[in-house]
């Protein structure tokens, strides 16, 4: 029964069929399908796989890559307020666009996709300065700094990245707060995220989810 | 030491070179400069080359992204990853940048230039005028006979500064690191300006020495750069809506440079904001958008399309970054709207099947950003295309075929998405200044279509795909290049700085960036539909 619906939802994904999505997963709910599986049999899959389709052929489609990221993050949303246990958080996530940059769609696509993934993300906006990633990680007890740039100088420059590893190292912070980075600059680049004093990059929302839950437990260790 | 063996149509160039470079470096070191996107980085592809034979390393991460199987089965590699050790034999098709000008054809008519007694006045023995459109992809230009408002003559071609990068971003950035890669970058748009006037006075006979006046429009990061001044801070959000002071400290060695007279007036007309260039305001000037009651929309297509809104009371402006795919760039299969590219396309009856109309006949070697409009809209209405830009099931990898006799071409889901993008910021933007405004659709009385990607779009392929609104054919004009026609107006005008504070002064700066909703408008307008105006 299970591979049926994800069928059906994975054919209204394709379309950006948002309406048809959310009816197929309601359908499922009334089928006995716990709102557990439905995030984690259903809707993770499916960003995955949309994730591999894009890195793996030419069809990189950005109208279907954010419907898919904002259909999972509605469909989760929901399926939290009826899971049987309230689900356990991995972690904390502060993110947010480096100064300088105004490009937020990668960031709401990673936003969606880490929801799913059950990492609590709290949303910065865009153009943020070195100062207040660092003021509200430790306002909001964050373990991880999540910092998008989608161009060459928002990524490399004095304002981002290396701004807010200076000011972590100045406060003696290192340790409690990772920063991990992502961005059209950093896949062209693999080597970036580290000259610019990040702990990790992502290139994706998927990667995203392992790569933060990995810091998050260095942090807590 | 080993050897490139460099294969041209021209001929056989060997270049000695020590191993440690990549291919881009050493051939832009020996005068082979290559087309790039990206400075260099691998994140564009059109930095291609074959290895005709030779031992190369095995491609990297970003060459196996971007080029596909086909390609690397043919020995085609980015030039910017290949770090060679040992000799090798390449070839570099399309050819090299080495900017190529060809004569500008006159327009179709444009506004009247003032009458005489309007006219600026001309001084003895320097009645020659020119007028530029210093774009980021193309400069054009047209030299005048500034007595009797004649156009003597004109010449397009490639702005040389590509070698930094397709798009003003990559230009800035490489200048702001740099200060020599700053003066070179002005350096080289004043060359190509100079090598544009010498190719008239060789062709056309001229005297050069007869020029007296020179206007130059342009986006404000083409103004800076040349300029080379504040470039810095269109690097800075808080910039691009506030005026940008673009001019150059003295012009007499341009002067001298271009071998004019040396007392000639050059004026880069300043832009409005950080990215709302004068080449604009020129558009607004040629298409007399302001001079009627409201609802005039002004859409000036290119890397970094430029959109006004006249609603009879104020000029809502902003700029739309969409990526260069309405100028063919960034497209697998895609060239300017040059000799060679197909314009046009419809369906042949019967079906299956295309039929392509090719600028100057012949051949057709790519396809140009109106054949795009044109395909795109076929596919979709095939249902071969969904509205959200992927292909039907029985369409492979590898896309669908545009033109299988003659030379493959294919356009793939990814040519597909680089046009949605490009589509989706200029829908953005349009409904964007719509909301400010207050106007709905049928308040649009005209849409003036600027730009050499509009000159052979066909409206209602356009309006189905979402790229146009959808206001009566009779509205949309399709004006050519408008910020050029622009510049020749100022270039007779007696009073450029007044005529230009007018419009500043009805003129409102938008930054899409920070417009609340944009994100939502641009995620919608992806969509391959017609463009939803109201709310």
């Amino acid at each position: 029964m299970l591979e049926s619906i994800i069928k059906a939802y994975n054919e209204a994904i394709f379309d950006t069929d948002r309406e048809r999505a959310l009816q197929v997963i309601h359908a499922a709910l009334e089928q006995g399908v716990s709102p557990e599986d439905v995030v984690f049999k259903i809707v993770v899959p499916a960003i995955e796989q949309m994730v591999t389709s894009i890195s793996e052929n030419f069809d990189a489609n950005l109208a279907q890559h954010f419907m898919t990221a904002q259909i999972a993050a509605e469909v989760t949303e929901e399926m939290l307020a009826r899971f049987k246990s309230a689900p356990e958080s991995v972690g904390r996530i502060i993110i947010g666009t480096a100064e300088g940059d105004l490009h937020s769609l990668g960031k709401r696509i990673v936003m969606g996709c880490l929801k799913a993934q059950m990492i609590e993300a709290v949303d910065l906006g865009v153009n943020v300065p070195a100062e207040r990633f660092v003021d509200e990680a430790v306002a909001r007890d964050a373990q991880v700094i999540g910092i998008s740039a989608m161009m060459v100088h928002t990524a490399r420059g004095e304002g981002g990245c290396r701004a807010v590893r200076r000011l972590l190292r100045e406060r003696g912070l290192e340790k409690r707060i990772m920063i991990v980075v992502g961005g059209a600059p950093y896949r062209f680049d693999p080597e970036l995220y580290r000259v610019v004093g990040a702990d990790a990059w992502a290139e994706n929302g998927i990667a995203a989810g392992r790569v933060i839950a990995g810091l998050i437990g260095e942090v807590r260790r | 030491m080993p050897y490139l063996r460099v294969r041209t149509e021209a001929g056989d160039r060997r270049i000695p070179f020590t191993p440690g470079g990549t291919l881009r470096e050493l051939l832009a070191g020996a005068g082979f400069p290559i087309r790039s996107g990206c400075a260099g980085v691998g994140a564009c592809g059109l930095c291609l080359v074959r290895i005709e034979a030779g031992e190369v390393p095995p491609p990297t991460e970003n060459e196996l992204r971007m080029l596909r199987p086909e390609q690397m089965r043919r020995g085609e590699r980015l030039a910017c990853q290949v770090v060679p050790a040992r000799g090798l034999t390449l070839a570099i098709d399309p050819a090299p940048l080495c900017p190529a000008w060809l004569s500008l054809p006159a327009d179709a008519p444009g506004p009247p230039l003032p009458a005489p007694a309007e006219r600026r006045a001309v001084a003895g023995g320097t009645s020659l005028g020119v007028a530029v459109d210093l774009g980021t992809t193309h400069i054009r230009l047209t030299l005048w006979d500034l007595a009797q408002g004649k156009r003597l003559s004109g010449r397009t071609g490639a702005n040389p500064q590509a070698l930094f990068g397709s798009d003003v971003m990559t230009r800035l950035t490489a200048a702001c690191a740099s200060r020599e890669d700053a003066a070179q970058l002005a350096r080289l748009a004043r060359d190509a300006i100079g090598a544009a006037l010498s190719d008239i006075a060789a062709r056309e006979g001229c005297r050069l020495a007869e020029i007296g006046r020179v206007a130059i429009v342009g986006n404000s990061a083409m103004l800076a750069l040349l300029a080379q001044r504040n470039y810095d801070l269109l690097l800075k959000p808080a910039y691009w809506t506030r005026a940008i002071d673009c001019r150059p400290e003295g012009t007499a060695s341009w002067c001298s440079a271009w071998g004019i007279d040396p007392r000639a007036a050059v004026e880069l007309l300043q832009p409005l904001a950080g990215f709302v260039g004068s080449d604009l305001l020129a558009g607004v000037l040629a298409t007399r958008l302001t001079g009627e009651p409201g609802g005039a929309l002004l859409i000036d297509f290119g890397t970094n399309s430029e959109i006004a809104l006249w609603d009879g009371a104020t000029l809502w402006v902003t700029s739309a970054a969409g990526g260069p795919a309405f100028e063919g760039c960034g497209i697998s299969c895609g060239m300017p709207a040059e000799p060679g590219a197909i314009y046009r396309i419809e369906a042949q009856r019967p079906a299956p099947g295309f039929r392509c109309e090719v600028i100057g006949g012949g051949r057709a070697q790519g396809i140009c950003g109106s054949g795009l409009v044109d395909i795109i809209a076929l596919l979709r209405s095939a249902g071969v295309l969904n509205g959200a830009g992927s292909f039907s099931a029985e369409v492979d990898s590898r896309g669908v075929a545009i033109q299988e006799q003659g030379g493959l071409l294919l356009l793939n889901g990814r040519d597909i998405d680089g046009f949605q993008r490009a589509k989706a910021a200029i829908g953005a933007g349009t409904r964007c200044l719509m909301q400010l405004s207050g106007l709905h659709l049928g308040q649009l009385k005209r849409v003036c279509v600027c730009g050499a990607f509009g000159r052979f779009l066909h409206v209602p392929n356009a309006q189905s795909i979402g790229l146009l609104p959808e206001v009566p054919a009779e509205g949309v004009e399709l004006c050519g290049n408008s910020a050029l026609a622009g510049c020749e107006l100022l270039l007779f005008s007696r009073d450029i700085s007044g005529t230009l504070a007018a419009l500043a002064g009805r003129a409102r700066t938008i930054n899409l960036a920070q417009a609340p909703g944009f994100e939502e408008l641009f995620v919608e307008s992806l969509y391959l539909r017609p463009l939803r105006m109201d709310p």
